[in-house]
């Protein structure tokens, strides 16, 4: 199968699933985010939604006035990228930093992006663990979420798919781990 | 509700540096504050979307209702291609804002009159 034709394409996920908020949507994470000082944490492990919520919540934030400053760390980045202090210095009360794998920081690098940001109006982070901030949500996962996804994406699964269950245990819970062995598996059709 | 349309006269495959010739036509709720055709590719597959804008064409003054024609010449390369991880997809888009009013039209660049395809014949 061409890649263009594969259903578990990457840019199809994105655009097809996004995090589906608890009761109250993203209206009532904002009610929280605002509660908790607009600083707060989106606690998850790897392939939970943790950095999709991230990126509807600036969305969603961008709508009631606020700007987004996003900054994303990889999987070895173990500081800020090196524009960070002056993207910082501009920040104001109507900026909001989201930070996309805080749990990469070290401790003193996490105290230090803390500090630049601290006129900004808010900082979300998203982190495989509680402690960084307040926690705002955590995004949690199952087969049955899975499945649904996978019918999503891809109504009729051809004989030999893995279920849902299957890849959920094969990847520990990983749903974008778990869409990518789909996309792989329709790849070699 | 709004509506936009590229029209290209039909022609789907054109070949490295033709000249893209078409016509414009949109209908939107708001006046318009700016509208603009681009040509450029994209990538679709396993990874993160690559994409490139390659050229543009800013069409001064439009109105609500409004039908104009462009011109775009493409560039020596890259060819359309697919593979099983990855395929490089060429377009058109109309963008008519405010209100993100977004059209696409689709189309192959190649030398061959066909997406190249990776993995044929080995």
């Amino acid at each position: 199968m061409k890649a263009r034709e594969n259903p578990f394409r990457a840019e199809r996920v994105i655009d097809t699933i996004r995090y589906a908020c608890p009761d109250g949507g993203l209206d009532a994470l904002i009610a929280r985010l605002a509660a908790l000082g607009y600083r707060a944490a989106i606690v998850g492990p790897h392939g939970a939604g943790k950095t999709t919520l991230l990126e509807d919540l600036g969305r969603a934030l961008e709508d009631c006035g606020f700007r987004i400053t996003s900054v994303r760390l990889g999987a070895d980045d173990r500081r800020p990228p090196d524009s960070w202090p002056v993207r910082a210095a501009r920040l104001g009360p109507r900026d909001i930093v989201c930070l996309d794998g805080a749990e990469q920081l070290s401790a003193i690098a996490w105290l230090g992006f803390r500090w630049r940001a601290r006129r900004a109006a808010g900082l979300i982070v998203t982190s495989h663990a509680r402690g960084r901030l307040p926690l705002l949500i955590e995004c949690t996962t199952s087969s049955d979420l899975l499945e649904r996804i996978v019918r999503r994406l891809s109504p009729e699964p051809a004989a030999g798919t893995p279920t849902a269950t299957e890849l959920f245990d094969r990847h520990h819970g990983n749903l974008r781990d778990a869409l990518r062995e789909l996309y792989d598996v329709h790849a070699a059709r | 509700m709004s509506t936009l349309r590229i029209d290209i006269g039909g022609q789907r495959v054109f070949k490295p540096g033709d000249r893209i010739e078409g016509r414009v036509r949109w209908q939107v709720d708001d006046p318009p504050q700016s509208a603009e055709v681009r040509l450029f590719w994209y990538t679709s597959g396993k990874g993160t979307r690559d994409v490139e804008n390659v050229g543009s064409v800013t069409l001064q003054t439009p109105q609500p209702n409004d039908d104009r024609t462009f011109s775009l010449t493409l560039p020596r390369q890259p060819y359309s291609f697919s593979g099983k991880l990855i395929s490089l997809i060429w377009a058109l888009e109309l963008i008519v804002e405010p209100g993100s009013n977004v059209e696409r039209q689709e189309f192959v660049m190649s030398p061959t009159g066909a997406e190249v395809v990776l993995g044929e014949g080995a």
